[in-house]
């Protein structure tokens, strides 16, 4: 995946959503849907395009009352940084683990624009 | 008492300010649709097209590859939320009207920290939009 579309992903309106729900508990597709208002379907989608992305992991399986198991999703983003000066775009990701793009800042001028 | 900066989402717990200066505030957009204005590839493509440059939407659609319709529907956007804006409307050859475009943006911030998604403007006459909240002691900005 290239930065610049994981930049549009960090601002897809459900991928932000999903991202602030996830920051701070983990939670399953459901409870996301449910609280954040993001239809089923959908949610799955971009859970598992974020996840893809490595932005989200699955933090624990849980089995409910029914025996049904459900994956529960945390977040794997500490901070995102787009910036645009005189012209030139640029981006910074930093990720709660090792990752080689981490802090590093990114011009997306050239693959904008290729 | 409805906030008209609260994010749609309901994420946003924006805090009084006790009467400080604020910046200037946009009141139609919430801080994810702002990013959106940079973060989509047409919108990005157009705000470097317009660049120091003087442009229509014609040209801007042939030399980056961005269908004609959604051109002229992402400038208009962009028009809207004071990015770019409209500085001659030229005779062409055939006699037909051409609005040249140029960007009215000088910096801007999309900053995600925290679980929280901000956003800020600095245009070209100096006017600063904020969205989503508080940018105060974040001095390095104001190199």
């Amino acid at each position: 995946m290239q930065e610049k579309d994981i930049s549009r992903l960090l601002t897809d309106e459900y991928a932000e959503r999903i991202l602030v729900a996830t920051q701070t508990s983990s939670r399953s597709v459901q409870d996301i849907s449910d609280r954040f208002d993001i239809p089923i379907a959908a949610c799955y989608r971009k859970i598992h395009e974020l996840e893809g992305a490595g932005f989200l992991r699955c933090a624990e399986i849980v089995t409910t009352p029914k025996g049904k198991t459900m994956k529960l999703y945390r977040s794997l983003l500490k901070s995102a940084h787009l910036v645009y000066e005189d012209g030139v775009f640029r981006v910074k990701f930093e990720f709660d683990y090792e990752k080689d793009i981490n802090g590093k800042w990114i011009e997306l001028n050239a693959p904008l624009l290729a | 008492m409805s906030h008209p900066h609260e994010s749609v989402m309901g994420f946003e717990t924006e805090e009084n300010n006790g009467g400080a200066i604020a910046p200037l505030q946009d009141d139609g957009m919430n801080p994810l649709q702002a990013s959106q204005l940079l973060t989509d590839e047409y919108s990005a493509k157009i705000l470097l097209a317009t660049y120091k440059r003087r442009i229509s939407a014609q040209e801007i659609s042939q030399r980056y590859g961005i269908p004609i319709a959604a051109c002229y529907r992402k400038i208009r956007t962009l028009e809207d939320a004071g990015l770019i804006q409209c500085v001659d409307r030229i005779l062409t050859q055939k006699g037909k009207r051409k609005n040249l475009y140029t960007s009215c943006l000088k910096n801007a911030y999309i900053f995600f920290e925290n679980g929280r998604l901000r956003a800020r403007f600095q245009l070209a006459t100096g006017a600063v939009r904020d969205f989503g909240g508080d940018w105060n002691g974040m001095d390095f900005l104001r190199r």
